[in-house]
């Protein structure tokens, strides 16, 4: 399992340069100019300067090599430096700049990611947690009314887009409830809101509720259907006839020897799912107008904000690349027969 | 075998009817049987006579919906098992009744060790603390034929072959000291020789605990070498029981006949043909109200459509349905 692990972590790093370079090759021969959304009134030779000052006219390899640079050694070392107070010697060098607001990239993700990992990351845990009890109940009374409603809900869940959810949850909450009323909403996340005493923290449990629900229903009607169908294809193993043939109560026959085996899958789909938190909510967060990740994917591809953009897309894919690898080993860890050395 | 003592599962009357969607199926139609302590009663039947359903029914194991046991009795030392509560009867499951099913590559866990499974009915039904139940665990494998048992009570069952995973099963099913144990085509899944070993082992087991064994199979060959009594059924009924010899000697039901006349014999260098039983085993859409053999019958005649015969002795310890008399040669007179 140790080597296992030890081979796949390496095998990982040409998988990630593969992909950074194609993520850096797709972002920049993409007709993008970072000038676009500068005042007409400039004149060109300006933005010719302009381009220049950002370094767009190197030759590609040249960006590439600075930008793997920045990415893999300068920023892990600035990281480390503010984590620790040590002088690591990176004052004065070129951080990967953002073209839009000239603050570092890294900078400006890391103001984000609170936020997102708050309402996003929440909703996937309320979603987990309220898919594996409908997906186990629906699977031993399969064909129940219980059953069915999951199914029902499920689909929902499934087929309804969360602008659409979103905005209708919007006009229900918000706009038909009076905002005088208990049930009254706040349609826009405040992010600059602060919990400090327990009116604030009502108040943050107000407005993180819309989104939640909004994410949490696609991720449960996942998650369900994935639990249910796991657990069914268990229930009807020999192995559960003999626990019950062993006097085993239904409990320890179904939540220990039928649930052990079906979260094998629905455990591996689920760590699958993580890098979903930070690239998936990219809709859910426009619509709430929470300032996460995804709206600042948003703003910066629509400014063309290469550098900005490259590095977002990147992270996602090393969360996704990542998780994989945490996925396998989980499958090893629950699995006894799955011995990987 | 021992004669005078009492049963210790005694099975009347058993009825066992599943509800599906394109109506009912009588898959047990009134069987009886017992067995005594020490006794092994082998039972054999083509596919879909029946034979699983009943044992299942004795203790509550078939789903409901769809199986419904109807009617019957089922004394398990004078304890109906029909009618008790189902903690008395998850208590007797694993306890006083073992079960050993057919296929030892999938009926056991394979996320759970060997010893956790062998171990869990003993800290059910015994109380056993852990250290207590792992000794156990360890003189049950060695008791099957295990090497290096406390070692591989760490293994997963993936890490045994198929006939060692059977022992693994047996193990459990003896785990409470059951006074029977009920064994339902055991070695059908395996290998001849793995087979033998199997049935070496249980004939060694009964012999050292005493306990009643039911063994289910398709194989004469089988029940002739370790059986004391023999159980025909036929449509989910009882259609012939004798002892063993008493049955490939004297058989007095043409189904019997007929599944003896089956097993291939070789004579010189070639095997003769294989004789098979010509047509279908019946559908039970209902309780039969005649013979459910009758199509296939040789010796069939009209009272057979009339009526379904019940058993009647016809020697001792022998009993069979049939409206046929052998000993006369011609159709009973009623
Ligand atoms: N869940 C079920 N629903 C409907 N009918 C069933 C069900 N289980 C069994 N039966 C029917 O009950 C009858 C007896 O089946 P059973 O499994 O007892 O046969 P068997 O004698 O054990 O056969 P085999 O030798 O193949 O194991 C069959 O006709 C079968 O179709
Ligand atoms: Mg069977």
């Amino acid at each position: 399992m140790f080597t296992f692990t030890i081979r796949r972590l390496i095998l990982t790093v040409p998988t990630l340069l593969f992909i950074s370079l194609v993520i850096f090759l797709i972002v920049k021969l993409s007709p993008s100019d970072p000038t676009g959304n500068l005042p007409l009134t400039i004149p060109s030779e300006v933005r010719e300067q302009i381009r220049e000052a950002l370094g767009v006219n190197k030759p590609l390899l040249v960006q590439y090599l600075l930008w793997l640079k920045q990415f893999f050694w300068l920023e892990p070392l600035i990281y480390l430096e503010n984590l620790t107070g040590w002088d690591l010697g990176t004052e004065g060098k070129v951080r990967l700049i953002s073209y839009q607001t000239r603050s570092p990239v890294m900078d400006l993700i890391m103001q984000r990611m609170p936020q997102t990992l708050t309402v996003v990351g929440t909703a996937y845990l309320v979603g987990i947690l309220i898919a594996l009890p409908i997906g186990i109940i629906s699977a031993y009374k399969q064909y129940s009314v219980f059953d069915q409603a999951g199914t029902f809900i499920s689909m929902i869940g499934f087929s309804v887009p969360p602008f659409f959810s979103g905005v209708l949850v919007i006009v229900l909450f918000s706009v038909i409830i009076p905002s005088d009323s208990f049930f009254w909403l706040p349609s826009i996340y405040d992010t600059t809101h602060e919990v400090v005493d327990w009116e604030s923290f009502k108040y943050q449990f107000r407005q993180m509720i819309m989104p939640v629900m909004v994410l949490a229903l696609q991720i449960t009607a996942q998650i369900s259907r994935f639990t249910r169908a796991s657990m069914l294809d268990n229930l009807n193993q020999d192995y559960v006839r003999t626990a019950r043939a062993k006097g085993m109560s239904e409990s320890v026959t179904v939540m220990k020897h039928v649930l052990r085996n079906s979260m094998i899958p629905v455990v591996t789909v689920i760590a699958l799912g993580i890098p979903s938190i930070f690239g998936g909510a990219i809709i859910t967060e426009q619509v709430f107008k929470v300032n996460g990740l995804g709206q600042l994917l948003i703003i910066a591809i629509q400014g063309g904000d290469v550098p900005t953009v490259q590095t977002l897309t990147f992270i996602f894919a090393i969360l996704i690349v990542l998780f994989n690898l945490i996925a396998d080993i989980l499958y090893g860890l629950l699995d006894p027969r799955i011995r990987y050395d | 075998m021992p004669d005078g003592t009492l049963p210790v599962l005694e099975v009347r009357d058993l009825k066992t009817v599943f509800q599906t969607r394109s109506g009912e199926v009588h898959a047990v139609n009134s069987v009886s049987f017992e067995v005594k302590p020490g006794e092994l009663l082998g039972v054999v039947g083509e596919s879909g006579s029946g034979k699983s359903v009943t044992m299942m029914s004795l203790i509550g194991l078939l789903p409901s919906p769809p199986a419904d046991v109807k009617e019957g009795e089922v004394l398990l030392d004078g304890l109906d098992l029909l009618k008790t509560d189902i903690n008395t009867l998850r208590d007797i499951r694993g306890g006083k009744i073992g079960f050993v099913f057919q296929d030892p590559m999938t009926s056991l866990n394979p996320v759970f060790s060997v010893g956790f499974q062998i171990m869990e009915p003993l800290r059910k039904h015994m109380n056993l603390s852990k250290p207590a139940a792992r000794k156990r665990a360890v003189e049950l494998l060695e008791l099957v034929g295990i090497p290096d048992a406390s070692r591989r009570l760490k293994d997963y069952p993936h890490q045994f072959s198929g006939g060692m995973r059977q022992r693994v099963m047996i193990a459990i099913a003896l785990a409470c000291d059951p006074k029977v144990l009920i064994a339902d085509e055991p070695t059908t899944a395996l290998d001849v020789t793995i087979q033998a070993q199997i049935l070496e082992l249980v004939k060694d087991l009964r012999q050292k605990l005493g306990m009643a064994i039911v063994w289910i199979t398709h194989d004469l060959g089988v029940i002739a070498g370790i059986a004391d009594r023999v159980m025909v059924m036929y449509g989910g009924q009882v259609v012939e029981q004798a002892p063993v010899k008493e049955l490939f000697s004297n058989p007095q039901h043409p189904y019997t006949r007929a599944l003896l006349e089956t097993i291939p014999k070789v004579h010189g260098a070639r095997a003769e043909k294989l004789n098979v039983i010509e047509g279908q085993p019946p559908i039970l859409g209902a309780e039969p109200t005649a013979c459910p053999f009758r199509d296939r019958c040789a010796f069939r005649f009209d009272r057979c459509e009339q009526e379904n015969p019940s058993r009647r002795i016809v020697g001792k310890d022998h009993d069979a349905a049939c409206f046929y008399d052998f000993a006369t040669g011609g159709p009973l007179r009623a």
